[in-house]
This record gives structure tokens, C-alpha cells and sequence, in this order.
């Protein structure tokens, strides 16, 4: 059985304007998925369709085999969830937050939550609306994994952090993936952590998959290419050369990313287009991020 | 700086404040010139002040008065004595054009325009010192904490605003009949502490208090479990308690709350008796208000969202309190009308300009729906037929009282009446010789007048109450919460999927122009002579005691109103459980928008 | 030894903890049968997830560099396999490139490239 999957799923908040458009994708337990996508693509909408806060207007989404909506309690005592607007009361004390965590989560595990408690510095008496944003964002942190989850849904949970909240966090999470095993979907705009975390990349763009792949598959299959302006070059050829799968336009060339390994890339860009002087390298994750998603669509 | 004006948070949302705040004033102040005809007074000046004050206390307290300056503001090159003045200056503008409001719509009843009514007060006076006492409450009030960008609301400021805002109207109805040019005087005062207040500002304002919070003992680590352990139900059921409400908004709302179920339980008679009719108004006016102290709450719930909490433990925490102060504030006026139901004399013989008639509480009365009241026969044959009010132009249907006594008629006809009345109201059977001996008289001029001192019933027999008056609490409170429960249906359903925030803000102003329509209506048609101040009194208490007359129909009306109840309950559950809670908090109500953050 | 990836390398990580373990041993820094981190351990020290790590010494086990002894941990062959020839003048080919091209753009001639090679050969072998 997966732990997710997401079968279809569309929805708009104002008519016409389709924020996702037919997202289909499933997590087998224990997997790692980082979720990319620009401000606005839809990944806060499709993980809070997961958490059953939101409703899909067309197909089906699955957690755990059970449907959010109509299982909500069962799907979310099982389930972690760490946001970046997702502020608890701010009025509530610190300790009481954990209480009512404690009271709500039937495997709450006493002894995890005190040694991140201990890690994450966090004291009993603070008024939630009192501490840093780091300090919240561990907080929440530590009242969703807890209770050892089977799932987490982290939607860009190291925004706004400095960068040793951020390697807190991470080292966390993957004590927690270490002890654990859950399942883990993710989204962020710090390529790195998705690197060092992440076993498979989803990115969604124009409301659909763009590329699900393994992170290592991305990296090593796929590559840029730096192609030099030329007379009657458009980037609708480009994109007709086969495997290419997006292309943005610069003043001084087009980028071009393919799914081939680069001097496969450069062969079949400099054949099909009988153009020379194409250079073709390995693409990091947040180049193709923004080779992809970056411009015009 | 007059730009600066404008542009300054105290302004904020003004068509609301005065919107609020004058209907409240107008509606009070047709109810005082109606009292004011029939007893043939002057309107008494004190009341039309304080009526007129509820808006500008309303304001002063919850409108953006706190807020000196914002932390933008403090990033411009202005002096700080420059953001205190415009400030201050938009502040008592606003105050000002609230009461003012209030003021006129007051007198804009035709009556008081014909001049048909006396004000103990004139216009002018009570304009000049409404504006008077709106500057002097602004400067008082603003003698808080004068380093502050914004005033810190705590326990001690509410207090102090409290003591302002009690004060200050006091002073007024002190000072009001002296005349208008006295209201200089309260003024002057305005200018001289307002003066002080800025010769003894801050260079500049700051945004958090200049000493540091007292430090803190290093306390427990997050881990361990509180101190008590309570049960863990307890410690959910707190905590979700706290997460759904909405701070300060929601404090405000429980006193609210009880005051209007306070007045519909009747325990505005404690006013007088014949201030019942005001119970009837404020019914959809509570409706409302439960209603608009749901929505800022739901706007809090995101945070309870992600937690495995069934929705209907949620819509029970929204629903119930709401609930609970609305029976807490009808108990407490029911019992405060029973008191003064029992101290008041419900029949009597009092005289009306010259003539002198049976009275009976409304519910007493009876609804003749064809047209004619039957007459009433004595033993003997004296018989008349009773005087009948249409209840509202060109109706069929009419009030008459069944115990009424017109001129002309026998000593032996009134006692009869009397006696009639005493049974029906009290229960208790007293024959009419004893009440013609006891407490009539046969004028020189052949009326028939109540002796001089004699009270009806003879001393104040204190196990002598009214009969009940039917199963108004079952009634009353499904008049309430039914069209409540509906409402919040209404408003949770437009938060699903696919409906848009266009048909929201629409459905919002829809309900809000709705409930306008009904309150202006209400007061409209009975100012224009439409519709009787009486007749939501005769239409609810008539029937109400009709159905008490009957074991059964009682019972009846118990179960059908709970029933009613369970079931509007149960739809507003249900879109509860399908509504897709918004992340940012819904700005629904007229306040909430008069104060809203962005 | 330490082992130290960058996440925005050219390689995926797993293939830099390959690369620098081969390294180590062929450079003789990483001995036969010495212990090296468990993949939870290691995880947690480069802070990334334990799935890496573990691709990272199957692809090393694979080549036979190292081996898992269950309950025991993960330790460096006793028997290294033949280096694979074609892998090895590949990696020269590549650190070569990089020498001549320097030497290219700072104006060295081939004839100093050569002298400065014999050099080093003589000094290593002192």
C-alpha cells in the first residue's frame, strides 16, 4: 500500500485559473520526496489536500489507503505536518501546545519528545506568539514527529530560518527517517536540503508533473545545453529536438534541459539542428529548477 | 496634515462606526419620544445623551484609538508631536461624527420635527456637549502610556477606559440642561489636558516598553508533562476552548450576549413595564450578534485544522458557549422580570388624560382576527364592546382588551371588570363587591374613579405573582438561535470548494444589508405609523399564553422548539464538517471590518 | 578518515562518498579491514539521508571494496580487487588535461611540464 497518492487532483481557487491540472503521483512508504515548484505552483495546496484541510474538485487522493476527507481523524493522528503559515495559538503557552499534542496523539512517544525538547531548547512557560520564528518553526517541528508518524508533510518547513535552524532540522529529520522509516514529502526552495535529503524529485509546473524522477537519475541523466543564438533558431525547434523537455530563452543563448546524458545531448541538439558550438554539462538541481520553471512557459 | 488625517487608522472603516452607532441611538431614541407621547413629557434630555454616547463609547473602546503611530510611521521623519496631533485630531473627528449621528438621526423622528414632542434639552445643547465630551474622553484617554507608539491594552487600561467612559457622560447630563454654553467648559478642560498631553511628549514614540520584562526562573523542560497532570480530555477540551476562541473580541461579545438575553428574558421591565416592547426588538439583534461572534472564531481555526479533532467536538466548542451566555442572560432577566412583575402593579384603573381605563400586561389581552371583538355581557346585562386597535394599518385583525371598562359604565360593570381581570392575570379570585368597596368610588360628576391611596389588591401580598406567562423561553430562545444556527449554515457552506470569494463578500454584504433592512424596517414602520410599537409584544405573547393555557400545548411547543433547534444545529454541523477552513482569519463582521488589520 | 560532500556538486552525493572512498583507498589512507562508519552514523555526520549512504557503500560493495559483516559493521576489503585498468588511465587522462591546460594558459612550455614531472617523480621516490 502507498503511503500517498494523488490520483488526477484539480483545483482552482478562481474559476478559470487552474492551480493544479491533473496531478497524479504516488509514495511508496519509506521514500523521500522533495516537492519543487515556484511560489504559487500549487505544492501548499496539494499537501494541504493531503491533510484533508482542503478539497479537491476532481480526482482522488489516498493517505495511508485511507481518504482525508472522509477519515479525517484517523488520517491525522497518523500523520506529521509542519507549515510554514501554520502558527499554533499565539496566545497558548509552549508547554501547553505539547499537552494537547500529547493528548491527541495515541503514539506519542514520551522520551523522543523530551530529548528534542532538549535539543530544540524549548521551555515549558514561553507564550508561542512570544518566540523567535525559529523557535516556533521548532516547536511545530517537535509536535509532529513526536509521535513517530508514518507520514510527514512538510510544506517548506526551513523557510525563514537561518542556516543552522535549517541543519537542525534536517538532522532531525533524518534521525527520525533513521529510526523510524516514515515517509516524507517535502517542499522547499533550498536546493541543498532537497539534495541531501531527498531520493526522488517531483516538481510541478502549470498545474502538472514536470519531471518525477530519482535525484540521482536527474542528476546524472539529464543536462543543459548552452545553445548560441543563431539565425531561424526559435525555441519551439529546440524543443522539438527529442528528449528535450523545456527550453528559456537568454539574450545570449538558449538553455535547453534534456533528458540525456550530456555528450548524448550535445550529438543529438548539434544533429537535429545542424548548428555547432553547443556545450553540454550535468545540471544541479537548482539550475534545472530554473531552467525549467524560471521565464515564459 | 490634513492628509495625514485622512489617512490615519482611527478613520478606519467610519461608514460602519456611524452606521452601528446611529441606528443603536435612533432606535433608542423612538422608543423615549413614544413613552414621552403617551405620558405627554418632555423627551428627558439625560437619556437622549447617553443613548447617543453607546457610539462614541463603542468607539473609543474598540475602534483603532490605541494605535499612536504604526511601525512605518516610525521609519518617516516626523516628530512624534506631529503623529500625536493627527492622531488625536482623527480621533475626535471620528468621535465627534458619531455622535453627532447619533444626535441627528435621534431628532429626525417626524415627531420631534413637528414639534409635536418637548425635548428637555435642545439640539444644539446636546450636540455642543456630545462633541465636548467625545474631545475631553479622547485626551483623558489618551494619557496612557505616552511613550508608546501604541497604547498597551491590560487589565489597567481597560479599567481606566471604563472610568473614562463612565465618567464623562455622567459630567454631561450633569451639565447638558444648564444649557449649551457650558459645554465650553468641558471643552476648555479637553484643551488644556489635551495641551499638556502634548507639551509633554516623547521626542519621539517607541515601539516596545523601555525597561525589560522581569526575568524569568529557568523552568521545565518542554518534555516533561505539566505540573498536575490533568486527564488528557480535560487538558483537549481546554485547549481547543482557547484555540477556537477569539481573544479579546470574544470577551467582548459574552457580556453583550447576556445584556440582549438579558433584555429579551424581560428584565428590561425593570425599566418599567411597559418598556416589554423593546424585548421583541432586540430578538433578531441577538441573532445577529451570536451569529457575528462565530465568525471571528472560525477565522481562528486554522490552527486547530491540522489536528485530529472530529469536527463536531469543534463546532460544539464554537456553538455552545454562545449558547450558554444567551440562557444565562434570559434566566437572569426572567428571574429580574418576575421580580418586577411582582412589584408592579399589572392591573390597575389609572387614569389617561381625563378618562380612566382597565389596564392588563399584553399578554392578557386578546387578537380578534375577523375584525370585531366579541362584546362583553355581564351577569346583569351591562355589555359593551370592547375598543379594538388594528394591528397595523389596514388590518383586518385587532387588539382589544377583554376586560376593558368604557366611560359610562356602572361602578358594579367596573368591579366585574376588574375582578375578571384580577383572575385571569393573578389567579387568584376576588369577588367585585370587595374590589368596588375596597377601591372605587362614584365621583361627584357620576365616573367612577380608583379611591384616592387604595391599591387594588389588598396590601402587597408577597405569594402573589402573575400567572405564568406560557412557554416563552421555548419560544423565545427557537426566535433566536434557529435563524442563528441558519445563518452560520449559510455562511460555513460558502466556505467549500468552488465557491469563490466574490460569492462570499456577497453573501456577507447580502446579510448584512438584510439585517439593516429589518432593524431600519422595523423602527421605519412603526415611526411612519405602519405597524403599532406593540404589535411584535401582542403577536408573540398573545399566542404564547394561549398555548400555556394547555398542558399539552406547552409540552408541545418544548418539544417542537428543541426539536427545531436539533435540527438547525445538526445542518450547521453538517457544513461544518465539509467547510474548508481559510487560512487567514474571515473579517466578517461590521466590527471586525471597522478594525481590520490590513 | 573524513569524508565531506558537497550537495551542489556536479556528482550526486552518493557518488562522491564512492569517489572519496576510493580514493582513500588507493591512496592507501583507508587500510584493508579498517572499520568504517555504520550507515546511520555516517547519515547523521554529513547530514543526509541514510538511503545515500547506503546506495553509496552497495555501489562500493558492488566493486568490491568493501564488505558488511552482519552484527559486526562495514570494514575495508582484506583482499582489494584488481584496479581496473581502463577506469584508472581515464582518471589520469583527466587530472593530465587539467596540468596541460594550465601550463597552456600560463605560457608553460611542454618541454618545463615534462622537467617539472620528472621532478616530482624523483622527489616522490626519495
Amino acid at each position: 500500500m502507498n503511503a500517498l497518492e494523488f490520483e488526477g487532483i484539480r483545483r482552482a481557487y478562481r474559476k478559470g485559473v487552474d492551480v493544479l491540472d491533473g496531478v497524479t503521483f504516488s509514495v511508496p512508504p519509506g521514500q523521500v520526496v522533495g516537492l519543487l515548484g515556484r511560489n504559487g505552483a500549487g505544492k501548499t495546496t496539494l499537501i494541504r489536500i493531503a491533510m484533508g484541510m482542503i478539497e479537491a474538485q476532481a480526482g482522488s487522493v489516498r493517505v495511508l489507503g485511507l481518504d482525508p476527507r472522509a477519515r479525517p481523524v484517523e488520517v491525522k493522528r497518523r500523520v506529521g505536518y509542519v507549515a510554514e503559515d501554520q502558527i499554533l495559538p499565539p496566545f497558548m503557552k509552549a508547554g501547553q501546545v505539547v499537552d494537547l499534542h500529547r493528548a491527541l496523539f495515541p503514539t506519542w512517544d514520551e522520551a523522543l519528545a523530551e530529548r528534542l525538547s532538549r535539543r530544540f531548547e524549548l521551555r515549558r512557560e514561553e507564550k508561542v506568539g512570544a518566540l523567535s520564528k525559529g523557535q516556533a518553526r521548532r516547536l511545530a517541528l517537535l509536535c509532529a514527529m513526536a509521535h513517530r508518524p508514518e507520514l510527514l508533510l512538510l510544506d517548506e518547513p526551513a523557510s525563514g530560518l537561518d542556516p543552522a535552524a535549517r541543519r537542525e532540522f534536517l538532522e532531525t529529520a533524518i534521525e527520525l527517517l533513521d529510526e523510524s522509516g516514515c515517509t516524507i514529502l517535502f517542499s522547499s526552495h533550498y536546493m541543498t536540503d532537497i539534495e541531501r535529503m531527498a531520493d526522488r524529485i517531483v516538481m510541478i509546473h502549470d498545474g502538472r508533473v514536470l519531471i518525477d524522477r530519482g535525484l540521482d537519475e536527474l542528476r546524472e541523466g539529464f543536462s543543459l545545453a548552452l545553445v548560441p543564438r543563431a539565425p531561424g533558431l526559435t525555441r519551439e525547434r529546440l524543443l522539438g529536438v527529442e528528449g528535450c523537455i523545456g527550453v528559456r530563452e537568454r539574450p545570449e543563448a538558449f538553455h535547453a534541459v534534456l533528458r540525456l546524458e550530456p555528450e548524448e545531448a550535445r550529438a543529438a541538439v548539434e544533429r537535429q539542428l545542424a548548428i555547432g558550438d553547443v556545450r553540454c554539462q550535468t545540471v544541479v538541481l537548482e539550475d534545472m529548477f530554473v531552467e525549467l520553471a524560471g521565464g515564459p512557459s | 496634515m490634513l492628509a495625514w488625517i485622512r489617512r490615519d487608522e482611527a478613520l478606519r472603516g467610519w461608514p460602519v462606526w456611524l452606521l452601528v452607532t446611529s441606528l443603536n441611538a435612533s432606535a433608542i431614541a423612538g422608543l423615549l419620544v413614544l413613552r414621552a407621547v403617551e405620558r405627554r413629557s418632555p423627551v428627558p434630555g439625560g437619556s437622549l445623551l447617553l443613548a447617543a454616547w453607546i457610539g462614541v463609547a463603542l468607539y473609543l473602546a474598540f475602534g483603532r484609538t490605541r494605535t499612536r503611530a504604526r511601525p512605518f510611521h516610525l521609519t518617516l521623519p516626523l516628530s512624534a508631536r506631529r503623529l500625536w496631533l493627527g492622531h488625536v485630531a482623527a480621533v475626535v473627528l471620528m468621535a465627534g461624527a458619531v455622535a453627532l449621528a447619533g444626535v441627528a438621526l435621534e431628532l429626525a423622528h417626524p415627531r420631534m420635527l413637528a414639534g409635536r414632542v418637548a425635548l428637555e434639552v435642545r439640539p444644539l445643547a446636546l450636540a455642543a456637549h456630545l462633541l465636548a465630551g467625545a474631545a475631553l474622553a479622547t485626551v483623558l484617554l489618551q494619557l496612557a502610556s505616552p511613550q508608546r507608539a501604541r497604547i498597551p491594552l491590560s487589565a489597567g487600561y481597560a479599567l481606566w477606559a471604563l472610568a473614562v467612559l463612565v465618567a464623562v457622560p455622567a459630567l454631561l447630563v450633569f451639565l447638558a440642561p444648564q444649557g449649551a454654553a457650558w459645554s465650553l467648559l468641558t471643552l476648555a478642560a479637553a484643551v488644556a489636558i489635551g495641551g499638556w498631553e502634548l507639551a509633554t511628549l516623547p521626542p519621539a514614540f517607541s515601539l516596545v516598553p523601555r525597561e525589560a520584562a522581569p526575568a524569568r526562573a529557568p523552568d521545565a523542560s518542554l518534555g516533561a508533562p505539566g505540573a498536575g497532570r490533568a486527564a488528557s480530555r480535560w487538558i483537549v477540551a481546554a485547549a481547543l476552548f482557547r484555540g477556537a476562541s477569539a481573544g479579546a473580541l470574544d470577551w467582548m461579545s459574552v457580556p453583550i450576549t447576556m445584556l440582549f438575553a438579558f433584555v429579551i428574558g424581560g428584565g428590561v421591565m425593570l425599566l418599567g413595564m411597559d418598556a416589554v416592547d423593546l424585548r421583541y426588538a432586540y430578538v433578531p439583534m441577538l441573532s445577529y450578534l451570536l451569529f457575528s461572534a462565530i465568525a471571528p472564531r472560525l477565522g481562528r481555526l486554522h490552527h486547530l485544522d491540522p489536528l485530529p479533532v472530529p469536527r463536531r467536538i469543534l463546532f460544539a466548542l464554537l456553538v455552545v458557549p454562545c449558547f450558554a451566555a444567551c440562557v444565562a442572560g434570559y434566566g437572569l432577566g426572567a428571574f429580574a422580570a418576575g421580580r418586577a412583575a411582582r412589584r408592579a402593579e399589572l392591573v390597575g384603573f389609572p387614569a389617561t388624560g381625563e378618562v380612566h381605563s382597565v389596564t392588563v400586561p399584553m399578554w392578557a389581552r386578546r387578537i380578534a382576527w375577523e375584525g370585531r371583538p366579541p362584546a362583553v355581557v355581564s351577569p346583569w346585562g351591562e355589555s359593551h364592546v370592547p375598543l379594538a386597535w388594528p394591528l397595523w394599518r389596514g388590518s383586518r385583525a385587532v387588539l382589544y382588551s377583554p376586560f376593558s371598562a368604557p366611560r359610562g359604565s356602572s361602578r358594579e360593570y367596573v368591579a366585574w371588570q376588574l375582578s375578571r381581570a384580577v383572575e385571569a392575570v393573578y389567579g387568584r379570585r376576588v369577588p367585585g363587591d370587595e374590589i368596588a368597596d375596597r377601591y372605587l368610588v362614584t365621583g361627584a360628576d357620576g365616573r367612577v374613579v380608583p379611591r384616592a391611596g387604595a391599591r387594588l389588591l389588598s396590601g402587597d401580598d408577597p405569594r402573589l405573582s402573575p400567572v405564568g406567562g406560557g412557554p416563552m423561553f421555548a419560544v423565545l430562545m427557537a426566535l433566536v438561535c434557529v435563524p442563528w444556527l441558519l445563518l452560520v449554515a449559510l455562511l460555513l457552506r460558502a466556505y467549500r470548494a468552488g465557491v469563490s470569494d466574490a460569492r462570499r463578500q456577497g453573501l456577507f454584504w447580502g446579510l448584512a444589508v438584510l439585517v439593516v433592512v429589518f432593524f431600519v424596517g422595523q423602527a421605519a414602520a412603526v415611526i411612519a405609523g405602519l405597524a403599532r410599537p406593540w404589535l411584535a409584544t401582542a403577536l408573540v405573547e398573545i399566542p404564547v399564553r394561549a398555548l400555556g393555557e394547555s398542558a399539552a400545548a406547552t409540552v408541545a411547543a418544548w418539544v417542537s422548539g428543541a426539536a427545531l433547534l436539533f435540527v438547525a444545529y445538526r445542518l450547521a454541523e453538517s457544513q461544518f464538517a465539509r467547510m474548508e477552513i481559510p487560512v487567514r482569519p474571515i473579517r466578517f463582521t461590521l466590527i471586525e471590518l471597522a478594525r481590520s488589520e490590513d | 578518515m573524513q569524508i565531506y560532500v558537497h550537495p551542489g556538486d556536479e556528482l550526486p552525493i552518493y557518488r562522491q562518498i564512492v569517489r572519496q572512498v576510493t580514493d582513500a583507498i588507493a591512496g592507501g589512507r583507508l587500510r584493508a579491514g579498517e572499520r568504517l562508519p555504520s550507515h546511520r552514523e555516517l547519515a547523521i555526520q554529513l547530514v543526509i539521508a541514510p538511503l545515500t549512504v547506503k546506495k553509496a557503500y552497495d555501489e562500493l560493495e558492488r566493486a568490491g571494496l568493501i564488505g558488511t559483516q552482519r552484527g559486526r559493521g562495514t570494514f575495508v576489503s582484506d583482499r582489494l580487487p584488481a584496479p581496473d585498468p581502463v577506469l584508472k588511465r581515464e582518471r589520469l587522462r583527466e587530472a593530465a588535461q587539467r596540468l596541460l591546460s594550465q601550463a597552456a594558459l600560463s605560457g608553460v612550455g611542454y618541454d618545463e611540464v615534462l622537467s617539472l614531472l620528472e621532478e616530482l617523480q624523483k622527489e616522490m621516490q626519495a
